[in-house]
């Protein structure tokens, strides 16, 4: 079914178009899959998705592409890439540390699509049993990773979390019915659109710092053909850092958490820790490109099993990907994968399709995508904006949704200049009215008691890990804040 | 200063918000009501706002302590009176909200295709491009766009009085 003509079209069209905003600074993953989840309305559901999943994994490969070539990672995941990646190129091994790395995504990504395929199916067939304690839980558990993991204090994540949680509430109560923080204002009354707000919080918000600041992109390594090759040396020493960056990539994405930059920070961590050539890290070497660019992409691709099993979303590319299964008509969930298997296994088997196609189209036309870089952004930001505001536009053919569109763009604006980070927020929006129902309904199993919280075994496991990883962070700060506080007092003395 | 302007600013959305989830039903621990959770969201809200507050605020005071007393003197080196250049960042940004403002209102009006055109040959030029250069890459991104939105995808776009 994945094979079929249209199917394949839209695989096409998904990853290079994920790869050319991968590469493009300014123009994200959520954004770009957002703005053309609008061109997926008059397809089948299952082409469809198999067009916004292209997008988010094609972004993946391209991210890489920029942070080898420029120093610049297109994507935040694609930061650690940078550290080895660009100084093998201004070695002059720029081609072989962008085949390693798409060697590496193609090896990472492919056991990860075995591994989804292996692990959706049984974990939705527990999810099933699930209740309202379990998903509370795991909503809190993924909250708290993800702001610990974020950049800055955890207060700071945790208020924008719950500045995402409110805006939630606004709209239809999902167990009364009734209508709340809609201030006499009809179009909020069906509360604010996730894609509407991803649009305004990153894309245009993106444009607006852009147009505060316009980057400047340096120099760009220029990459011939047959540089491609990495040597027999490279190759051999990039298998295992692909292999262990697998793993490590495909458990981190099925932790409920932004799995991506977490999952590169680890691998390039543990290749690191376990190599013979320590002093080399940082300054070019392949295991620091190779480990993380498999553990990016394996993760990007494990991140689909919460979704799929569960129906939690815990980034926003997948929480765009979330919307588009809901406007067409399809509930993710642990009973997403009987009720519609066509479009599991489609998505499923265009992964395996789309990860040969972006070997395919990656190495080759590297220079193209690379050469993109030298539009200036005084010309891209402008079409960005056009493209940006139409297709919150077209979600709902509402005006009133392209307003919303612009006030979140300023908002998002004013947070980066402030050192606020958007994505926890945008986080909060999605889990708010699953946060709310499912806490309402555990309240009412437990008769006004949370006790449920801790009897059950999963949702208490899942509160543990989420008050010991608050508890190991604040230890962290503590200690951190109590170091800078002794050498300003040494530096002063 | 910024963070402290902008955490007031966050502590005044919670009070409205906070104003509002008062009159909705609270209900009880054992049947919440619709404001339940909502009230709950604004005691988090407001402790969290008020924890990122007070080192921010902390760090603003002895920012303008440490900063040397400018009052009454003239711009010294370095320090201009408000002056904003026409490229300056804010201005720019100022223009680029104005002029998708206008857009939005615009839109219904003039239809998709002319409303695109001109926003994106008003950024262009905001952005110091050449007319030429504006006017062809504002032309044909409005044109491409709804070829391929509103002709090949059937997304419905605005028309306005042309019908486009």
């Amino acid at each position: 079914m994945a094979l079929a003509p249209q199917n394949l079209l839209a695989c096409m069209v998904g990853v290079t178009v994920g790869t050319l905003t991968g590469v493009l600074p300014g123009f994200g993953t959520p954004t770009a899959m957002a703005v053309l989840l609008a061109l997926t309305f008059g397809m089948d559901p299952s082409t469809g998705i198999i067009m916004l999943a292209g997008i988010y994994y094609g972004a993946m490969y391209g991210g890489s592409t920029t942070a080898i070539l420029v120093n610049m990672p297109g994507e935040e995941p694609a930061i650690v890439t940078t550290l080895d990646g660009y100084q093998m190129a201004r070695k002059g091994r720029a081609g072989a540390a962008l085949a390693v790395a798409a060697l590496g995504s193609w090896v990472a990504g492919t056991l990860a699509v075995i591994g989804l395929m292996f692990f959706a199916p049984p974990l939705a067939r527990i999810a099933v049993r699930f209740g309202p304690p379990e998903y509370f839980a795991i909503a809190v558990f993924g909250l708290v990773v993800l702001s610990t993991i974020s950049s800055g204090p955890p207060s700071r994540s945790f208020l924008m979390i719950v500045l995402g949680l409110m805006m939630g509430t606004v709209g239809m109560d999902a167990v009364s019915g009734g209508i709340r923080f809609s201030f006499g204002i009809s179009g909020l009354t069906k509360g604010l659109e996730f894609v509407v707000v991803a649009i305004g919080l990153l894309g245009l918000g993106e444009v607006l710092n852009v147009v505060f600041s316009p980057y400047e992109v340096g120099d760009i390594a220029k990459v011939k053909f047959r540089d491609l090759y990495p040597t027999r040396a490279e190759l051999r020493r990039s298998v295992w850092p692909w292999l262990r960056g697998a793993v490590v990539g495909f458990a981190t994405g099925l932790i409920p958490g932004p799995a991506g930059t977490m999952a590169t920070l680890g691998s390039y961590a543990l290749e690191k820790g376990i190599s013979p050539r320590k002093e080399e890290f940082g300054k070019g070497a392949i295991e620091g490109v190779a480990g993380p660019e498999a553990a990016n992409n394996a993760a990007g691709t494990a991140a689909f099993i919460p979704l799929l099993a569960l129906g939690i979303p815990f980034s926003p590319p997948i929480a765009v990907l979330l919307s588009g299964l809901m406007i067409h008509g399809i509930t993710p969930g642990p009973l997403l994968i009987p009720n519609h298997p066509d479009i599991f296994w489609g998505v499923v088997c265009s992964m395996y399709v789309g990860n040969v196609m972006l070997l395919v189209l990656n190495l080759p036309l590297v220079g193209v995508f690379a050469s993109l870089l030298k539009i200036s952004p005084r010309i891209l930001m402008p079409v960005i904006t056009v493209i940006a505001l139409v297709g919150a536009y077209s979600i709902n053919n509402s005006f009133f949704d392209v307003w919303l569109c612009l006030i979140f763009g300023i908002i998002g604006f004013i947070m980066k200049h402030c050192g606020f980070e958007p994505i926890p927020m945008l986080i909060g929006l999605v889990l708010g009215p699953i946060m709310e129902q499912s806490f309402r309904q555990t309240l009412i199993m437990g008769k006004g008691s949370l006790l449920l919280l801790f009897t059950r075994p999963v949702a208490a496991a899942f509160l543990v890990l989420a008050v010991a990883m608050v508890v190991v962070r604040s230890w962290y700060m503590v200690r951190l804040s109590a170091r800078v506080r002794r050498e300003v007092t040494e530096g002063s003395a | 200063m910024k963070e402290v302007g902008f955490l007031c600013g966050v502590l005044a959305v919670l009070g409205v918000y906070a104003a509002s989830a008062m009159q909705l039903d609270f209900g009880s621990a054992s049947q919440p009501g619709t404001g339940f959770f909502p009230v709950l969201l604004c005691a988090a809200g407001a402790i969290l706002a008020l924890v990122c507050l007070v080192p921010a605020a902390r760090d603003a005071v002895r920012e303008s302590r440490r900063r040397p007393r400018t009052e009454g003197a003239g711009p010294g080196p370095g320090r201009s009176r408000m002056t904003l250049k026409l490229d300056s960042p804010p201005v720019r940004v100022t223009a680029f909200c104005v002029l998708s403002a206008v857009y939005i209102l615009l839109l219904d009006r003039l239809g998709y295709v002319v409303s695109t055109a001109l926003l994106a040959i008003g950024l262009l030029r905001m952005m110091a491009v050449r007319w030429m250069l504006a006017v062809v890459v504002g032309v044909a991104s409005s044109v491409a766009l709804w070829a391929l939105l509103g002709r090949w995808l059937n997304v419905l776009l605005p028309r306005g009085v042309l019908g486009f």
